[in-house]
């Protein structure tokens, strides 16, 4: 891998945070993670267009801007509507699955109950990403 | 004196007396010898006279007693004598003038003569000189003259003499003879009737005329080697030969005969022949004059009458109607079979021809509901002679007649009167059922609860009834001639009615909704059918519409929709709200699960207890994640979100068999197909998802045994799930299927799983229902409708 993988993690829960950090710490590999509290937050980020992340890891309840109009905004936009989308979610909701889908998402993961579930789900689509070729900014 | 004295005396005078008798007798017959003796000398001498005078006068009176005209005349043409007839003839006299005979000569003739007297001079004679002259009057005479000249004793012309023949009118008899054959031979040649004549004994038609040649097709030439026999029709060959043979006999003069003859194209000719003998001055038959006269199409014209004549009396003697026809006298002329019938009189018709009407009608009038009305009215109508119709007339036995009296009139002239009788008994009860139908629908049309209106081509409304008007709030008065759909209809359906009326027109019927507003100004939905009203030529004359007020349906129909909305999305918000609710409740229990996690992670060194204590945490975690699951799962089984297609369920259970955990020892065995079933894949899954978890979770035995099978019923498929597992106690048997109940403290059974199968089962208007033995197994049954 010749640079690490950039990341935008949109979470509200900080719990979920730190099961993002410490998982990555976990699995030893070095990601350059942006964090977003929220949708808006996550804008802001996105609109200076310093530095786009190759991938975005998006919650889908949240407060102020919810995950799928986030989504929409995203898709929306001429340029970030190309950045792969990964769907980190509780809600197994088949209306919110198809709904995603029909915006567009690179991916729907559930997040299971336990923590070594989520670890190795977490490793997984980090490992896959990783060896993606992604439009680098 | 004695009488024998008187007698002697007597006998004495008679002798005496009878002796002077003889003496005076002799006495005459000498004078009258001596007188004839005489006499005879006189004739004598009177005989010689005569003869002497006789001779001249017959000299003078061969000339003068000659019937024909006789003239002399000298070689200057000057006329010397001429007797009576001459005289008579040119109206000249001899003894008062002279005449020289070049002055009597017609102008023309003149040449003629001159050369016609030279030649009597040179020859001697001239005979037939045939010439012209005028009379003394100036009227021209054809005369005939044969001449000689007189010569004198030295053989020297001196006169000429001519026997003069006046025949003026005979050239002029024989000319008016000549005329008079022509004009036969015209009407002979030109008359449309056939004539022939033909001779007694003898082959062949003496003559034939044009129109007989014409007629039968035969040249006259063709005619001349022909018999009449050889033309008639062999079916009138023999009355024919009869027919001639009485007349060559003379038995009789002549005869007509209407008989048929073979033109020569074979055809048939009708004619009408009349054959006269022609006698000669000895009463013997010689000629037959025959005329014959085309009579096919009269033929033709009178066969027809004949047969159109016969059919209509067919057609009057089996007429529904009964007729009488009276003469003047009223006595019955013809009358037909329906009439006997109708008067009950057990006889043919031909039988009361010549009964009186007067006594008849008489007789007659005890059938009928009131007699003697029946004989005054026929009184009446007698009297008056006018044309009656349809006269109602009710027989005793209900039956009622209608009665036509016309009466008949030929050249103004009565000649007598026709009754008609007609049993209208039918056709009367059937009007009176009509009127009473029609009645009826009137009563019901007006009185029933749907508006009924009757509009023209143009949507003129012609009829609305009561209910009409009472939902469009008019009166009845004001909606008539209007154009209903121009004012009723909101503006926005106007459209649609339009269309709809313009597809009546092509004969379309349909029922539609449509909002008016009535007179009050509110907006009413009505439901309309109408229809394309026909005439009697199938026309379209217009449309009948029926209408029903639905606003208060349409108002509750629109109460409906709009809760059903509501429900719908309060069922939606239900929904999402679980989802949240669920994923709210589970993101906790992630974090703590996490958090525990690391406690575990972040101290290597943590006594027993307390690490028995975190796995019943995270066992504690688990169950409550199911719960939530599962409540989640429950909560979704709805109706509204139920898809209706058809599911194999062969396909089903084979797809759960990879997806469920089924351990080495238990094994799952279809014992049928499975069946297609109508209904929602997921919601299907999940039922025997449910059930055949529920069984391998509860196997205890060491070789685990699930049997699917299947038994089709007429509404509905019932299914079983067997299982060799701990079996279920009776009592709870019910108890199984309420939420929240799970029969042992088993960390994996949230006691939701038959909740939600009886849930399912439910949806699929099925039932569900167990049998089990503890310790041996348990067979759940359920049914799906088909």
């Amino acid at each position: 891998m010749s640079s690490k993988l950039s990341i935008l993690f949109i979470e509200d829960d900080v719990v979920e945070t730190m099961k993002m950090h410490r998982t990555i710490k976990k699995l030893g590999i070095s990601y350059d993670i942006q964090e977003a509290k929220n949708g808006e937050e996550a804008l802001n980020i996105l609109m200076e267009k310093k530095k786009l992340p190759d991938i975005i890891l998006l919650d889908l309840n949240m407060p102020k801007i919810n995950g799928i109009e986030f989504l929409r905004i995203l898709k929306n936009d001429e340029i970030l509507k190309y950045i792969p989308t990964i769907i980190l979610t509780t809600s197994s909701n088949r209306k919110d699955v198809l709904e995603c889908y029909k915006v567009g998402i690179a991916g729907y993961v559930l997040k299971p109950l336990k923590y070594e579930d989520y670890v190795s789900k977490l490793e997984k689509v980090l490992e896959y990403w990783s060896i993606n070729e992604l439009i680098k900014a | 004196m004695s009488t024998t004295q008187i007698e002697i005396l007597q006998r004495a005078l008679y002798r005496e007396r009878e002796s002077r008798k003889q003496a005076e007798k002799i006495l005459e017959d000498k004078s009258r010898e001596l007188y004839s003796t005489a006499e005879q000398l006189k004739k004598t001498n009177e005989k010689l006279k005569q003869l002497v005078l006789q001779k001249t006068i017959e000299l003078e009176g061969f000339v003068e007693n000659l019937v024909d005209a006789y003239v002399l005349i000298d070689t200057k043409g000057n006329v010397i004598k001429m007797n009576d007839t001459a005289s008579k003839l040119f109206g000249y006299n001899l003894d008062e003038e002279t005449l020289n005979v070049s002055n009597i000569i017609y102008k023309d003739d003149y040449e003629y003569a001159i050369n016609s007297f030279n030649e009597l001079l040179n020859k001697g004679s001239f005979t037939n000189y045939t010439a012209r002259v005028y009379t003394k009057w100036k009227e021209v005479k054809l005369v005939h003259i044969n001449s000689s000249v007189i010569y004198d004793d030295k053989k020297r012309p001196i006169a000429a003499q001519g026997i003069v023949r006046d025949i003026t009118d005979e050239t002029a008899i024989k000319k008016l003879f000549e005329e008079q054959k022509h004009q036969l031979n015209i009407i002979f040649d030109n008359s449309p009737i056939g004539i022939t004549l033909s001779k007694n004994h003898q082959n062949g038609l003496l003559l034939a005329n044009k129109s007989i040649c014409k007629m039968l097709g035969y040249s006259s030439e063709e005619f001349n080697t022909m018999q009449v026999q050889d033309i008639t029709h062999p079916d009138d060959e023999e009355i024919s030969r009869l027919n001639r043979e009485k007349l060559f006999k003379g038995e009789i003069d002549s005869f007509n005969l209407e008989k048929r003859y073979i033109k020569k194209n074979g055809e048939i000719l009708w004619a009408k022949t009349t054959v006269t003998a022609v006698h000669d001055s000895n009463g013997k038959t010689n000629f037959q004059l025959a005329t014959i006269e085309d009579i096919t199409k009269e033929r033709i014209a009178k066969e027809q009458l004949i047969e159109s004549e016969s059919r209509l009396s067919a057609l009057v003697l089996s007429l529904d109607s009964g007729i009488v026809v009276e003469d003047e006298n009223r006595k019955i002329v013809f009358t037909n079979t329906k009439f006997c019938e109708l008067f009950k009189i057990a006889q043919s018709p031909d039988l009361l021809v010549g009964m009186d009407c007067l006594e008849a009608s008489e007789k007659n009038k005890v059938l009928f509901k009131n007699p003697d009305a029946f004989i005054e009215r026929i009184n009446s109508i007698n009297k008056n002679k006018n044309t009656v119709l349809a006269d109602e007339l009710v027989m005793n036995g209900g039956t009622i007649l209608e009665r036509d009296y016309i009466p008949i009139k030929i050249d103004n002239q009565l000649k007598g009167y026709l009754w008609k009788f007609t049993d209208v008994t039918l056709k009367r009860n059937y009007r009176k059922n009509l009127e009473a139908e029609k009645h009826k629908y009137s009563r019901i049309i007006a009185n029933m609860n749907l508006g009924l209106v009757d509009i023209d081509n143009d949507g003129k409304i012609l009829m609305a009834n009561q209910s009409f008007a009472k939902i469009s709030g008019y009166t009845e008065k004001e909606l008539i001639g209007i154009k209903a759909k121009e004012i009723l209809p909101v503006e926005e359906d106007k459209a649609v009615v339009y269309q709809k009326s313009e597809e009546r027109k092509k004969g379309k019927s349909h029922s539609y909704e449509v909002r008016i507003i009535n007179k009050k100004g509110e907006i009413r939905y009505w439901l309309v059918s109408a229809a394309p009203n026909y005439n009697m030529n199938n026309k379209i004359i217009g449309s009948i519409g029926v209408i029903l007020d639905i606003t208060n349906l349409k108002n509750l129909e629109i109460q409906k929709e709009n809760l059903l909305k509501q429900l719908e999305r309060s069922n939606d918000e239900l929904h999402e709200y679980a989802h949240i609710v669920s994923h709210d409740l589970k993101s906790p229990l992630r974090s703590i699960f996490a958090l525990i996690s690391w406690i575990k992670e972040d101290n290597e060194i943590l006594n027993p207890s307390t690490l028995y204590n975190i796995e019943l945490i995270e066992s504690t975690l688990e169950k409550m994640e199911q719960l939530i699951s599962d409540i989640l799962n429950y909560s979704s089984v709805t109706s509204d979100t139920i898809q209706d297609k058809p599911v194999d369920l062969n396909i089903v259970v084979k797809d759960l068999c990879q997806i469920l955990f089924i351990p080495e020892h238990i094994s799952i065995k279809v014992l049928k197909d499975l069946p297609v079933v109508h209904g929602d894949k997921t919601r299907l899954q999940q039922l025997f998802q449910n059930l055949l978890s529920n069984a391998i979770r509860y196997i205890d035995k060491e070789i685990g045994l699930i049997k699917i099978d299947v038994i089709e019923k007429t509404t509905h498929y019932q299914f079983s799930i067997t299982d060799n597992g701990i079996g279920i106690k009776k009592e709870y048997h019910d108890k199984i299927f309420k939420i929240f109940h799970s029969l042992n403290n088993n960390k994996e059974s949230s006691g939701i799983g038959l909740s939600i199968v009886k849930k399912i089962v439910d949806l699929y208007k099925g039932e569900i229902w167990l049998e089990s033995i503890v310790g041996e197994g348990t067979t759940f049954y359920f049914t799906i409708k088909k």
